[in-house]
């Protein structure tokens, strides 16, 4: 009777597989349409990127956040409490089960429009398990706490980037005189700071296993120091060929016969005539003569100035700009599908690798490392579902999103895959959701001005999601649970493999 | 569908530009409309009086589509309530248009020769004020871009300045023109004199208007 072992191992698998795959199909889009929409990227290339980077991520950063969705919600060594001998595969069939119940959620919620996330549907099921199994106190509700709080913070924190970083380029972009050459200087720094981030972020824990491997301290100077290197040398390379790119972009002939007329001039005039202003109005005599006398030579000041501004459009140059953004955003595209895979390959591979090291070694692991062949499982996966299904999503998403141009397109993203990639890194690898992460950055771009028109009906509809979501997938989980641990445990199918742990 | 792609609401700006090119449509057709008058074709004032009413009713469907895009809901750059005044203004842009080729229509308008000249410039003045404004509202999509500062601004307040200047003008030269049209106040029946105070209060409406649609485009640019 050694069949039903394989039984369950291959159900493991199917369902981290088909977990991962619906990540590929459905979150990707979110993460890549916008470079589409925007034009920065074709349907292809967009699909080429993010496979690459999706499965970067997930392979290199996966392990962390993996780590949290696995074993940071409940405790499962206290399976052994209650279950002795068939605890390893309580914890099975509960891991699939939630794998399951997030699996057969998402496809409900997407055909209801509603904005839910994997992460959101994974978390709820392996609570709901773990209060199933565990009872109500066996769930680590702090860490719960944890978890949802950071779904809240991340939009937070993601909009507030956004929103500072929109409103840099508007000043020191959009509002100079000459916006093409301002986006040409700012540019390569643009880069500089994105790949310095994101190489610092990704080494630091990408690169601990090697270091461990070559028996090296990961908290020693040393280490800190490598990664800066490491950053700044990738930093560099990102600047130079930024610069490069950006070389040939010209401002638009337009301009040439009029005198430099910065905005800020026109703008200080006119701050100088209000208080001038002011001073007539509350002085008296000499004062007041001088400073009419003053306010007059303003206004004449002003007229020049006013003389100076020309008077046709030159959307040309803004679209000269956009055109330098596109650089950007294609590296911060890359960013989000290398954030995303880090994060949101933890919702189908933490599930897995707990089911399947149970299984295989029979017995729940005191501390075990997430292997490595589940996270490139978990990374084929969604480039699968990417290949099968997502590419359609992206199309459609990009369609709808035109109206995100590149320089709105790169901060918004660049402001998510910060968020997401710091969520991954931290000491407890905190699942979010990257959609609704982007989701808060696209709203800081608008509140910078940024965006024409924006819905804010989707943010009671994703806090909604919220709600609904973890129950949802908790009552989802713990039916599925009832299910496998009737036809596995409670059926004695299973009774043969137990090995009676030696006392 | 899909988080991110319904985010995005319908944005009235695009609207409020399609609604301008109608304004401007109907503007054009009462210049017609008034050349054709100045100049005795009466059968064709009647046409383009037509026209311009129906040009007016197209432009107050593409009007309430923007309304309806004005849902709490949406967030946008500038105030909602911004939005609705400066289409309202618009409006009332096309609905002078439309007040002028009715005047017109009531009676046959005497011109008489000697004011032929203030008469012209008083109504290429007011048609200038009015193509100010329309290049304003034509760069609001440059304004977007650029986050409603910078150069952009500066270009629309010169504009608007512009404007300004241009309604006083047109003002001075309404009172030049009136001056004369009471010269002749006993050449004139009494329907006729009224005529001319109605025509030439209505045509006026034209610059004041445009010069109101200016200083509300003005006032959405916040001084930072």
């Amino acid at each position: 009777m050694m069949g039903v072992e394989y039984i369950l191992i291959g159900l493991i698998l199917v369902c981290g597989f088909y977990a991962a795959w619906n990540i590929g199909a459905n979150d990707v889009a979110n993460a890549m349409g916008t470079s589409v929409g925007s034009g920065a990227l074709t349907l292809r290339n967009a699909v080429i990127l993010a496979a690459i980077f999706e499965f970067a991520g997930a392979f290199v950063v996966g392990a962390n956040v993996s780590e949290t969705v696995r074993s940071g919600m409940f405790d499962p060594l206290k399976l052994n409490e209650i279950y002795f001998e068939k605890a390893p595969y309580i914890l099975a069939c509960g891991m699939i089960a939630s794998l399951l119940a997030a699996g057969t959620w998402l496809p409900v919620a997407t055909m209801m429009h509603w904005p839910v996330s994997t992460t959101h549907s994974i978390v709820g099921a392996i609570v709901g398990f773990g209060c199933l199994a565990l009872g109500f106190d066996g769930v680590k509700w702090k860490e719960v706490l944890l978890i949802s709080g950071g779904w809240i913070v991340s939009p937070l924190i993601s909009a507030t980037i956004a929103y500072l970083l929109f409103g840099i380029l508007l000043r020191n972009v959009f509002f100079k005189n000459d916006p093409v050459a301002a986006a040409r200087r700012v540019a390569p720094w643009l880069a500089f700071v994105t790949m310095f981030v994101m190489t610092g972020m990704t080494a630091y824990k990408g690169l601990q296993p090697m270091w461990k491997r070559l028996k090296l301290e990961t908290d020693s100077a040393m280490f800190t120091l490598t990664i800066i290197v490491i950053a700044l040398l990738l930093g560099t390379i990102a600047f130079l060929v930024m610069r490069r790119l950006v070389q040939n972009f010209q401002q638009g002939s337009s301009r040439d016969g009029s005198p430099a007329q910065d905005a800020e001039v026109s703008r200080s005039l006119a701050k100088t005539a209000k208080h001038l202003q002011r001073v007539r109005n509350t002085s008296r005599g000499e004062l007041q003569a001088q400073s009419e006398r003053l306010l007059l030579e303003v206004e004449q000041l002003q007229k020049i100035s006013r003389a100076q501004v020309p008077s046709f459009t030159d959307s040309a140059d803004l679209q000269q700009v956009e055109k330098i953004f596109v650089g950007l955003q294609i590296l911060t595209a890359c960013l989000v599908a290398f954030a995303h895979g880090a994060n949101d390959v933890a919702n189908a591979i933490g599930p897995l690798s707990a089911a399947f090291q149970a299984v295989s070694e029979r017995a729940i692991a005191v501390k075990s490392v997430t292997p490595l062949w589940a996270l490139a499982l978990g990374g084929v996966g969604i480039v699968v579902g990417l290949a099968t299904w997502g590419w359609k999503v992206i199309k459609t998403v990009g369609e709808k999103i035109t109206e995100l141009t590149p320089s709105r397109g790169f901060c918004a993203e660049f402001a998510a895959s910060i968020t997401v990639l710091l969520a991954s890194v931290l000491p407890i690898g905190l699942p979010i959701s990257t959609t609704h992460t982007l989701v808060g950055a696209v709203l800081g771009v608008g509140l910078a001005k940024g965006i024409n028109a924006l819905n804010l009906r989707m943010m009671r509809d994703i806090i909604a999601g919220w709600i609904i979501t973890i129950p949802a997938g908790a009552v989802l989980a713990m039916l599925f649970y009832w299910l496998l641990k009737m036809t596995f445990v409670d059926s004695g199918w299973i009774d043969d493999l137990l090995v009676i742990p030696e006392k | 569908m899909s988080t991110i792609g319904k985010l995005f609401g319908r944005s009235p700006f695009g609207q409020i530009q399609l609604h301008m090119e109608q304004v401007i449509k109907c503007v054009q057709k009462m210049s017609e409309a008034i050349e054709a008058a100045e100049s005795g074709r009466y059968d064709e004032l009647d046409r383009y009086s037509l026209e311009v009413s129906q040009l007016e009713h197209q432009a107050d469907q593409i009007k309430n589509d923007i309304r309806g895009r004005l849902l709490k809901r949406v967030f946008m750059p500038i105030d909602r309530a911004e939005v609705l005044e400066i289409v309202l203004l618009q409006d009332a842009l096309a609905d002078t248009a439309e007040d002028v080729c009715k005047v017109l229509t009531f009676k046959k308008l005497p011109f008489p020769a000697d004011c032929s000249e203030e008469f012209s410039e008083f109504f290429r003045l007011n048609l200038l004020a009015f193509e100010i404004v329309a290049k304003i509202i034509r760069q609001l999509d440059e304004l977007i871009e650029s986050g409603f500062g910078g150069v952009e601004a500066e270009r629309v307040r010169a504009l608007a300045t512009e404007t300004a200047y241009t309604e006083h003008q047109a003002d001075l030269v309404q009172v030049k023109l009136l001056k004369k049209i009471y010269a002749h106040d006993h050449e004139m029946s009494h329907g006729e004199f009224h005529l001319w105070m109605r025509f030439t209060n209505v045509l006026s409406q034209i610059s004041n208007v445009s010069e109101e649609l200016a200083d509300r485009v003005l006032k959405t640019l916040s001084l930072k």
